[in-house]
């Protein structure tokens, strides 16, 4: 993979992130390790409450002070779990940048959009104003808002649901980060909208060398967007690996389950696979593998001991006591389809 | 798979030339500067027959009109023209006591359960309700036709004397079923019924549509953006643009062979679980056009790739194309490529 060869930027080790008393934390994130290379577009795909959101915002420091970073974020030989919120706020937008679901509640509704984007400017660069409004023409021209130019001085509710994620891009983009994290960034949008956005953060990270950690709930868009891609359950990492990998020949019951209930290749109106019972609230969660309440494999001890992340290939890891079973479960199944 | 009745039977739902259109609240400053009144189109001139025992995807982007279809369909909104028949006589006029008779048996789903249902009200209490209000039970027999309706959604026992907060998303919509089902009715209307819901809890839901609507006969509208979805539950399905269906046919057919390039777009558009099927380009560029203007001639030549001065001129109407009907001037030599 040619990600390998490139330089690791975001290097997350045995993070944990809890909230709610210290004498019984809530755990949201759990022991999580995964590393993004420049120009690599990493997915974080789960189900609700998975903590995949948390994950991304722990990188931030946009937990605190209610949420309890542990663990080590490297980020350009620094540990971002370690700086304090000044030290944090000149890499926030600067270095790493970060663009959420709602394009309209992060965006300032009675600001123009072009002043928006010089905001991010004065912050973060020496232009002067001349030069922050050309900049900021070629941003919005960048992220493929037409007549850019007349449109610096409307405001966020005069674009579309589409065009105020291009623009939130653009704001993200103003100071060139090395990192971007895109939480849901098309969950509200239409799948052909959807698709304009994704082909865009694909063809920046491309063009740009930006590595990017896109945070979804949708196989479809991890499958048609990321290079790698880490599988999410009950706060921890269950599965990681090259995206073609993790969906043409998934190895953790939940990742084989989560496809499985996908409707492609299946006779119409029948019988959808669908994983019983529902994902884990975090007070409930088992010492051992999150999953097991609802895996068809699950052992006696799997409730217990926690299966840890372990090598099944070069670039693959999977964190399950019962790997074998968890293929001759879904195998046969495959073959009635 | 079960197929609905034979084309020889009679429609159980027809529309014929339904519009609607909402009129855009003028404010001070526009009656003074005598602007002109603007007026939302929001379906213009739906002609549809739907067959009993079908399920009928309804597909489109935002603001297309499939929500407001859906609607005018449930009697929530009355349409400014066009008929709508149900078994062959007209229900857009009816009052009283047949007014109410409709409404039983034509029930609406919607997507959000957590705003749908009374939050202040236990299961129990929801289901009485509309049991007793449409006079469907007696006495004691109400109590036991509410323990029949949660078996029938799989709902666990104890389930009827919980408030809404107390069940999952999954649970809530089962709940949204069993109060349509109280009152059994003939035709479900579906709106993203299931678009709230987390990936392998959607399966689940999707699966009890499928079972309870071939055991009870019962013709559902699913209306619904996840086309992966719709083309497995559907016999047929519709694709509407600005408020028109643009193309309409037996799903898989539609699926595997689009013919309108609205449908090819839209299609393609979703994201697809191969890897292997990236694209660079987005698969249909610009945006929904705004329903206050509806272009003239072919209201999608704008974004269609495929334009030429006759479809600026002349809006096609839905005819027979292959195994469907769709509105395009040049759906032949289109749909064939």
């Amino acid at each position: 993979m040619g990600t390998q060869e490139k330089p690791v930027v975001l290097d997350v080790r045995h993070l944990r992130t809890e909230f709610g008393p210290r004498e019984r934390p809530l755990v949201a994130v759990d022991d999580v390790s995964f590393q993004v290379a420049a120009g690599e577009i990493l997915g974080l795909v789960g189900e609700s409450g998975s903590g995949k959101s948390i994950t991304l915002r722990s990188i931030l420091g946009i937990v605190r002070p209610r949420g309890r970073v542990a663990g080590e974020i490297r980020w350009n030989g620094r540990d971002l779990v370690t700086l304090s919120e000044a030290q944090l706020r000149r890499i926030r937008g600067r270095e790493i940048a970060m663009i959420f679901q709602e394009p309209m509640s992060s965006l300032n509704p009675l600001l123009s959009v072009g002043l928006q984007i010089s905001e991010n400017l004065v912050a973060h660069t020496d232009l002067d104003a001349r030069a922050r409004k050309a900049r900021a023409i070629e941003l919005l021209e960048l992220v493929g808002i037409p007549a850019a130019r007349n449109r610096l001085d409307d405001f966020p509710h005069e674009f579309s649901g589409g065009m105020r994620q291009r623009v939130m891009i653009a704001i993200a983009l103003a100071s060139n980060p090395k990192l971007l994290l895109a939480d849901e960034p098309t969950t509200a949008l239409d799948v052909t909208i959807q698709d304009q956005i994704l082909r865009l953060i694909q063809s920046l990270s491309r063009d740009l060398g930006m590595a990017v950690i896109l945070v979804t709930h949708d196989m479809g868009v991890v499958a048609e967007t990321c290079d790698r891609v880490a599988v999410m359950y009950g706060g921890r990492i269950c599965e990681v690996g090259p995206t073609a990998a993790v969906i043409g020949d998934a190895r953790h019951p939940y990742s084989l389950g989560l496809l499985r209930s996908i409707p492609r290749d299946v006779a119409p109106r029948t019988p959808l696979y669908s994983i019983p019972g529902a994902p884990p609230a975090l007070n409930a969660l088992p010492p051992g593998c999150a999953f097991s309440a609802r895996c068809p494999v699950a052992g006696a001890e799997c409730p217990n001991v926690r299966p840890a992340l372990q090598s099944v290939d070069v670039l693959r890891q999977v964190a399950c006591h019962h790997l074998a079973d968890a293929q001759t479960h879904f195998r046969p199944r495959e073959a009635a389809q | 798979m079960t197929m609905p009745a034979s084309a020889s039977t009679s429609p159980l739902l027809s529309l014929r030339a339904l519009s609607m259109r909402f009129e855009k609240r003028r404010s001070l400053s526009d009656t003074l500067a005598r602007r002109p009144q603007q007026i939302v189109s929001a379906v213009n001139g739906v002609d549809l027959d739907v067959m009993p025992g079908e399920t009928l995807g309804i597909v489109g982007e935002s603001g297309c009109g499939k929500s407001t279809l859906a609607r005018l369909i449930a009697g929530l909104h009355r349409p400014t023209s066009g008929d709508i028949l149900f078994e062959g006589e007209s229900v857009v006029g009816l009052r009283g006591a047949r007014r109410r008779a409709y409404n039983r048996r034509v029930q609406m789903m919607f997507q959000d359960p957590y705003t749908s249902l009374n939050p202040r009200m236990t299961v129990r209490d929801t289901l009485r309700e509309a049991i007793s209000v449409h006079r469907m039970r007696q006495g004691a027999a109400i109590d036991l036709r509410v323990d029949e309706l949660l078996d029938l959604v799989r709902l666990p026992e104890g389930a009827a004397d919980k408030y809404p907060h107390e069940f999952s998303g999954g649970q809530r919509q089962r709940i949204g079923i069993a109060r349509a089902l109280s009152l059994e009715p003939t035709c479900l209307v579906a709106d993203e019924l299931v678009s709230a819901l987390d990936v392998s809890v959607q399966a689940q839901v999707v699966n009890l549509l499928i079972e309870l609507q071939d055991e009870l006969g019962l013709t559902v509208l699913f209306v619904a953006h996840d086309l992966r979805l719709v083309r497995h539950v559907s016999h047929r399905v519709a694709v509407i643009y600005l408020g028109a269906i643009v193309e309409i046919g037996p799903s898989e057919a539609l699926f595997s062979k689009p013919m309108h390039p609205y449908s090819k777009g839209l299609l393609a558009a979703a994201p697809s679980l191969d890897p292997g099927a990236r694209r660079r380009a987005p698969a249909l560029t610009g945006e929904l056009p705004s329903p206050l203007a509806i272009p003239p001639g072919c209201p999608f030549h704008v974004r269609c790739p495929h334009a030429t001065e006759l479809c600026r001129r002349d809006k096609p109407v839905l005819r027979p194309v292959g195994a469907g009907m769709t509105a395009c001037h040049f759906a032949e030599t289109i749909g064939g490529a």
